[in-house]
């Protein structure tokens, strides 16, 4: 029996030193603009282990015009003597102006129920709009500013370091086809400056003179021929070497510049009809007298050399 | 200077043969006014031993021109009109019962003559056209189970009118190519067509009296086939029916889209042969490049086939020649 009421008396004392929980909230600031923010502070300082809940958690109102914009996680201070502190936020908003009476912030501990002390009272104050100058038509859609590669295909842009390559060696291989049907060749031949026409023939008829004795009548007057009909054709731009004897001297009668030398001309194509086309064998002696003839008319015809305008002092 | 060739001996020949050409020609003055170049073309078709393609207008003497030359060489001449409704049989002949005879016999047609005037040939159906163009090359012709040679000389002078297309049918390609040459004759010149109405209305018409000989004329065409064709001029005359096919291996690439098909071997033997007779006509031994320009439309002109773009630009057959001639090295 003694044993029983010393526990009795030790469990009374044990429940008699449990301290009471209590509930602070407070605001940051008792006004607000419409539509902006607040914090309410919450504190609750209870004995180690009691475990309680908020009965905001499940709301996102604190009141019908009060919304509870979030609820950032609480914090627990150990304040000694076996108390605790929990610390916890609401961000508050409210976008009706007016002055709102906030319900006591409730929090239940087994079947006890702790509320905030003094009801808090928040302000909204709305905000100025002027419509009348501030408001400001709609801006039309804006257009996308265009660079000079917006029209190539993404692939083209992302790679064109591997196509660029490509495009230049089909650019050279079709040059380089264009040169090869253009001239006959695709690295251009150097053009050697030529002679005058009476220098170059006068040239070329030495050089078949030396080649004289060696040559057939036949090759012989060809290449007399062809000599006069080069020269004839650079001398006086008429296309001989195309032509025939008969268009030759038509062409040159008709010019009169070579009246004095015409009969010369025409015993040379003459004689060189006659052995080239009908198969006759020319004398040495008729050989010289056509090579001799075909100087003379190079010689008649070539241009008179410029007359020089001054002499240097 | 020396010959090779016997030339000079070849020169007197010509110049002995050549009074026939002479008197044809003097003959053809009588009663053709101007058209020299009909005359000299039937001239060398008729040395040459070819026929004739002749395109022009109504009323430029081409039958007057055959007429008089079958008058002048003493020869039979036929004129065949070429319509719709003709059939070969009328043109070579047939076989036709004899009452009296109790047998076929054969009946020749107008084919049988030394100068035959082919009327408006593309008026004709095919087979009568192939039937003529046959006997052309053959020179001969068969009827029933006979063939009989034809007349020597045999010219066949056929004629196209150019404005009337409609309800013709244009000669093949391959078949046009057996004529020799195809000239084209023009409207006299105002000098000429004053001295025709002169001849035409003179109460005296001229006549015109045989001076040659069917054989005489046989034997100067013996005399034409020995003018000497140098090998120069031979490969002249290949440069030239070359580029009509391959333009573009002498230079003249912008021929190439305008022939669909170049000249015939048959052009190169033409060629020669009417630069020959062209030869002769100048009373010369050999064959000189003018000869081959001289003929070389009248030869080439029918055989070249000009492309569908050639045709759309108005580029004409004559026009290809010229280029081709121009740009060919004379030798």
């Amino acid at each position: 029996m003694k044993k029983t009421i010393i526990f009795l008396l030790l469990l009374l004392a044990a429940t008699a030193h449990a301290g009471p929980v209590v509930l602070k909230a407070r605001l940051d600031s008792a006004t607000l603009l419409m539509g902006r923010i607040t914090r309410l502070h919450i504190e609750v300082a209870q004995d180690k282990g009691t475990v309680g809940r908020f009965t905001f958690e499940e709301r996102d109102t604190l009141s019908r015009e009060v919304e509870i914009a979030a609820k950032p996680a609480g914090d627990t201070t150990d304040l000694n003597n076996n108390r605790e502190q929990i610390r916890r936020d609401l961000i508050l908003q409210a976008f009706d102006s007016g002055l709102y009476v906030l319900p006591p912030v409730t929090y239940i501990v087994g079947s006890d129920t702790v509320r905030s002390g003094t009801p808090l009272t928040l302000k909204v104050i709305p905000v100025n709009v002027d419509s009348l100058n501030n408001v400001h038509p709609l801006k039309p859609v804006a257009e996308p500013e265009y660079k000079w590669f917006d029209w190539m295909p993404v692939w083209l842009v992302k790679y064109w370091w591997a196509v660029l390559p490509v495009v230049l060696l089909i650019a050279g291989a079709l040059t380089a086809v264009w040169l090869k049907r253009k001239n006959g060749t695709i690295i251009p031949k150097r053009i050697k400056k030529r002679l005058p026409p009476a220098e170059e023939a006068l040239a070329a008829l030495h050089a078949i003179k030396a080649r004289m004795a060696m040559m057939e009548g036949k090759q012989y007057y060809t290449e007399l021929t062809d000599v006069l009909r080069v020269y004839i054709d650079r001398r006086f731009g008429i296309n001989a070497v195309e032509m025939t004897s008969s268009q030759i001297k038509r062409h040159l009668k008709e010019r009169g510049e070579t009246r004095a030398v015409d009969e010369q001309l025409d015993m040379i194509l003459e004689s060189a009809d006659f052995v080239k086309f009908a198969g006759l064998r020319p004398l040495p002696g008729d050989n010289e007298a056509a090579w001799q003839r075909a100087v003379d008319f190079v010689e008649v015809t070539r241009p008179a050399p410029e007359p020089t305008t001054g002499t240097k002092q | 200077m020396n010959e090779t060739v016997n030339i000079r001996e070849l020169s007197d020949l010509i110049a002995s043969k050549s009074n026939i050409v002479s008197l044809v020609k003097q003959g053809m003055d009588q009663t053709i006014v101007g058209q020299q170049h009909l005359v000299e073309s039937l001239l060398i078709a008729l040395l040459a031993n070819g026929h004739v393609l002749l395109e022009g207008v109504p009323g430029l003497a081409k039958t007057l021109a055959i007429k008089t030359l079958a008058s002048l060489i003493d020869a039979k001449f036929s004129r065949i009109q070429f319509t719709p409704d003709l059939l070969p049989a009328d043109v070579i002949g047939t076989m036709i019962y004899s009452i009296q005879k109790e047998r076929f016999e054969v009946k020749k047609g107008p084919v049988f003559a030394n100068f035959i005037l082919a009327d408006e040939i593309n008026r004709a159906p095919a087979k009568v056209q192939s039937a003529l163009l046959e006997a052309m090359q053959e020179r001969q012709v068969t009827i029933g189970e006979q063939t009989f040679g034809l007349d020597d000389p045999f010219l066949v002078l056929a004629t196209q009118n150019p404005i009337e297309q409609e309800g013709t049918y244009p000669l093949p390609e391959a078949q046009v190519d057996r004529f020799l040459m195809k000239v084209l004759i023009g409207y006299p010149s105002k000098t000429d067509e004053a001295a025709i109405i002169r001849r035409n209305i003179a109460a005296a018409k001229p006549t015109v009296n045989a001076l040659v000989k069917p054989a005489e004329l046989v034997e100067t065409r013996a005399v034409v086939n020995q003018v000497y064709l140098d090998e120069k001029i031979e490969r002249y005359i290949v440069d030239i029916v070359f580029a009509t096919r391959f333009p573009q291996d002498y230079g003249l690439n912008d021929l190439q889209s305008m022939i669909e098909f170049g000249a015939s071997p048959r052009a190169s033997i033409s060629l020669a042969q009417a630069a020959r007779a062209n030869a002769f006509l100048h009373s010369r031994a050999f064959v000189i490049p003018d000869d081959v320009r001289n003929v070389c439309h009248d030869v080439l002109r029918h055989r070249l086939g000009l492309s569908y773009e050639a045709e759309a630009s108005n580029i004409t057959a004559d026009e290809i020649i010229n280029n081709i001639i121009d740009k060919i090295a004379v030798p």
